[in-house]
């Protein structure tokens, strides 16, 4: 010993330098004495930043020989860029437990005062190799891979820790709903549903406990997924309003897990207040009929002091006039009384048919909203028509009758304009209604029908006065009904009434995006859809499809009809997949501003997860493809590409036809070069600043990518720009047709579907 | 076009993320999320997401000592603003309150829509245009301690079954002057 002291300089390097590799042990050993615990030491203040590690060559894997408790403790050296705590400057140390870490002992051969340094990185593909009860156990974690997360019960590497709950049968309300347990499992609730199985694509190269907390991005970004009417001042979009109000509250309900009435958002991590919802949803819809309700009075007292003014004007002698407007008055403000107190009887009704709805279907289509709106409009007709009964009649041998409440619907629908009109060109701007969404923008929404809704409302009375009720006709809609009758096509009556028999099976069975309302983040309709193109703005006739890459993003847009009327700036244009399979392809639309068609679709963002299928391909093929087609696939195939796309989408290539600069970016030169990996293209520069300002496409050029490719610039100086390629799909149908295939030169220009 | 590799950082109270695919709306330019499900999300295709899960709090403007400049603006450079809280009330409040519509070409109007009231309440309270028209389906009421209706050159309270008299006047009228005419143009030869 003494030789030893004489010979040490206890100077750190001068004494030897150790380096070494070794497991951060689980936290349990260590955890409650360091800086992540609120734990403080016996002078009052906290612990350092320090952990327990086992190092390789030094400590035994043996718990029994050297358990995780007498395992040194290890400083842990800290990052100058964020500071060591002192002056309140630094960060927190992010250590779990089972880290393979990276460092030296301070003290040299001693070998007792171990300071980490780094961590090696620990991929995805790492399995855990032992439990935390095992460590507990075992008083090691002897060197093996662990979670890091004691108690948490999440399994390294697998997200199935968090899958959404499946209804049981144990749960009460499926015995008495017409759906099985299997029929909502299918449905949307089945174990593939959730949203682990998207961050696992997301957050590949991450641990486990990256993908976990990954939910507070989902968490975020489901609470901000919101979705508005936008009044357009008009009052010309109310039917709609209800219809989008029932299919916001069906894709809020959607979304949740139920168990013995409890209802659990399973992205939120919470519990949800059903009847809250509920509620609220009532309260909406509530508001949207009262506004009905007041243009429907206004058009009632229209009538009334019309048939009022005929009668008193030429029939009642003068003396008499004046008793009889003043009962025309008080009669007025009656009906006036009756219809505001009206809405709020229909509160319990509108509550009623929603909570029905809870838990009992997934997918409510346009058609289905339209229907079950038809009932709460047929409900509200009956109140009124129950309400002013006596009075209606009463007057009615006076004025010559005024005809049945609904009956006057159709006129009331058009006065909440006509009310600001009342000359040609001080009316209101009306524009088409249209809802805008978080995840698919602008939706426009048609105008209100309202002779097609009284025809509806009508079949509705139909059944009552057959001797149903409103409330019985309502639960006879597709909506309740279409699950009673699975697999046969059919609804109920009311929906064969409506003659809309193929709604029931849009509510079970959607083929397209249009059959579909949105899924809400987190879950999945049980089959994927492929995506569509919607095409908003002033113009009419725009149609677009979607080419879906074998690599499951999108390709291109091939756009099938230009279009008239359309104008850059108000045109938008949106690839949805309400399945919520695909997500994230944006694009970008330009318009030709002489014509107003659609010139051309962008690919900004490719997206990923979309399914193939192309809606539009498949249909309205005439000829199929070996008949009339000349040069390729466009000249003589009439709205669509290809039987059933098979073959056509089998395989997507393309070509690059045109380059977009999103970013102009400075310093390039006329001598830089573009390249997509099988074709060289040149540049537009600025002599100014050295923009790129156009890229010139060569006339001909190599087609076959089977993605969109990322363009090089070769330059010496330039810098910033970026640009975006745009496809254009080459169908390959030679290993359907036998027809050879369209390749190595392209043509830039082969589909022209207009 | 570059595609720059995702960076994500976390700890136990929150996670950023850049270049990222986000669950509905393309990649994650930046964004900040805490273990509560609250924060911020900036998308690469512009969109912005704020989420606080009760009140949002931003107090402005204590330092302005111009009353002309402005302690807040939101501008939107193309598009609309919208706020809703439909099952709130918005209120602002404020020493001076305008709403002014500009636009030149289609739009340029202000309407205030209820399903209950408006109501209009203040020492003075003006109106002013060209055409100016007040319509109610039932009652119409003008009430004062003094009330005038006056008119440049015409003024005019006529009743419905007024005017329905007035026009069978009217026609009689119509007839006799076309009489007068005839008789005259037969005493003018």
């Amino acid at each position: 010993m003494i030789e030893e002291a004489l010979l040490k300089s206890n100077y750190i390097g001068k004494d030897g330098f150790h380096w070494w590799i070794g497991q951060v042990a689980n936290q349990n050993s260590w955890k409650s004495k360091s800086q992540f615990s609120e734990e403080k030491g016996s002078d009052g203040k906290v612990w350092a930043a320090r952990c327990k590690v086992r190092i390789v060559g030094h400590h035994t894997f043996d718990g029994n020989v050297l358990p995780d408790d007498d395992l040194p403790w290890a400083q842990i050296m800290m990052d100058p860029a964020f500071g060591s705590g002192q002056g309140g400057m630094g960060a927190t140390i992010n250590l779990k437990g089972g880290e393979t870490c990276f460092g030296f002992f301070i003290d040299g051969d001693d070998a007792q005062q171990p300071v980490v340094i780094g961590l090696l990185h620990r991929s995805d593909g790492v399995k855990n190799l032992i439990s935390e009860e095992s460590i507990a156990k075992e008083k090691s974690s002897q060197f093996k891979p662990f979670t890091g997360h004691p108690g948490n019960n999440i399994p390294a590497t697998q997200r199935s820790a968090r899958k959404r709950k499946s209804i049981t049968p144990e749960n009460p309300q499926t015995e008495t709903s017409p759906l099985s347990t299997k029929d909502k499992v299918d449905l949307a609730f089945n174990s593939n549903v959730g949203f682990y199985t998207g961050t696992t694509r997301v957050f590949p190269q991450y641990g486990d406990r990256l993908q976990f907390d990954a939910a507070s991005i989902w968490q975020v970004a489901k609470k901000a997924d919101i979705e508005i009417t936008i009044p357009n001042g008009c009052q010309n979009g109310l039917i709609g309003d209800i219809s989008q109000a029932l299919q916001s509250f069906m894709a809020i309900t959607n979304g949740l897990d139920q168990y013995l009435n409890v209802y659990v958002d399973a992205v939120l991590n919470e519990i949800v207040d059903i009847q809250n919802q509920i509620r609220n949803t009532a309260r909406s819809i509530l508001g949207i009929v009262k506004l009905i309700i007041n243009n429907l009075r206004n058009t009632i007292f229209k009538c009334i002091t019309w048939a009022f003014r005929k009668l008193v004007g030429l029939v009642v002698p003068q003396p008499q006039q004046k008793i009889v407007l003043e009962s025309m008055k008080k009669i007025l403000d009656v009906i006036f009384c009756i219809l505001e107190k009206l809405p709020s009887s229909l509160l319990n009704f509108i509550t009623d048919a929603l909570s029905d709805l809870v838990n009992r279907t997934v997918n409510v289509p346009l058609c289905a909203a339209e229907e079950w709106t038809a009932g709460i409009l047929a409900k509200l007709m009956d109140s009124i028509e129950n309400a002013l009964s006596g009075i209606m009649s009463g007057i009615s041998w006076l004025t010559g009758g005024l005809g049945t409440i609904s009956g006057i619907l159709n006129q009331a629908s058009s006065l909440a304009s006509q009310i600001f009109s009342f000359l040609e060109c001080t009316g209101l701007a009306c524009k088409k209604p249209y809802t805008w969404a978080a995840k698919f923008g602008p939706s426009e929404k048609e105008a209100d029908d309202w002779k097609k809704m009284v025809s509806s409302v009508n079949v509705f009375k139909t059944a009552a006065n057959a001797g149903s009720s409103i409330e019985n006709a309502l639960r006879d809609t597709s909506l309740y009904s279409a699950v009673d009758t699975f697999g046969s096509g059919f609804g109920g009556l009311i929906d064969r009434a409506l003659s809309n028999i193929s709604c029931s099976s849009k509510v079970l069975n959607p083929t397209n995006q249009d059959d579909l309302m949105r899924m809400p983040i987190g879950s999945r309709w049980k089959t994927c859809i492929p995506p569509q193109v919607y095409i908003t703005g002033d113009g009419v006739g725009a149609k677009a499809i979607p080419i879906v890459g074998d690599n499951g993003r999108i390709f291109s847009v091939q756009i099938i009809n230009r279009g008239v009327g359309y104008q850059n700036g108000t045109t938008d244009v949106r690839i949805v997949d309400k399945s919520n399979y695909g997500l994230g392809a944006t694009a970008r639309i330009e318009v030709d501003e002489k014509d107003g068609g659609i010139n051309r679709i962008v690919i900004l963002n490719s997206g990923d997860g979309y399914c193939k299928g192309n809606i539009g391909l498949g249909t309205n093929v005439v000829g199929g493809l070996g008949t009339n087609v000349v040069g390729g696939l466009g000249t003589n195939v009439v709205g669509g590409l290809g039987t059933n796309s098979s073959g056509i989408s089998s395989s997507i290539t393309g070509i690059v036809t045109d380059i977009v600069v999103d970013k102009p970016g400075y310093g390039y030169t006329t001598g830089d070069k573009i390249t997509d990996g099988k074709n060289t293209y040149e540049p537009i520069v600025s002599p100014g600043s050295g923009a790129i300002v156009d890229v010139k496409i060569p006339t001909n050029i190599i087609g076959g990518f089977k993605d969109i490719p990322i363009l090089t610039i070769n330059t010496n100086t330039g810098v910033g720009a970026e640009l975006i390629p745009v496809m254009q799909f080459t169908p390959n149908y030679s290993s359907t047709t036998g027809i050879p295939a369209v390749s190595g030169i392209a043509v830039t220009s082969v589909i022209d579907c207009v | 076009m570059t595609t720059p590799d995702p960076h994500l950082r976390q700890t136990d109270h929150f996670i950023e993320a850049c270049g990222v695919e986000s669950p509905h709306n393309g990649k994650i330019d930046y964004s900040c999320t805490t273990k509560k499900g609250q924060g911020f999300i900036y998308y690469e295709n512009g969109d912005l997401d704020i989420v606080a899960d009760k009140t949002s709090k931003e107090v402005v403007g204590r330092k302005i000592t111009n009353e002309q400049e402005p302690a807040k603006i939101i501008r939107a450079e193309n598009g609309g603003i919208i706020l809703s809280a439909p099952y709130g009330t918005v209120t602002i409040v404020a020493a001076n309150i305008r709403f002014v519509a500009v636009d030149g070409v289609g739009g340029g109007e202000i309407t205030f829509q209820a399903s209950k009231i408006v109501h209009l309440d203040a020492p003075t309270v003006t109106g002013q245009g060209t055409n100016v028209t007040t319509a109610a389906s039932n009652n119409a009421s003008v009430t004062g301690g003094t009330a005038s209706v006056s008119g440049n050159t015409q003024a005019e309270v006529q009743s419905g079954i007024d005017s329905d008299k007035s026009s069978v006047l009217g026609k009689i009228l119509d007839a006799i002057t076309r009489f007068k005419k005839f008789f005259a143009s037969i005493c003018s030869d």
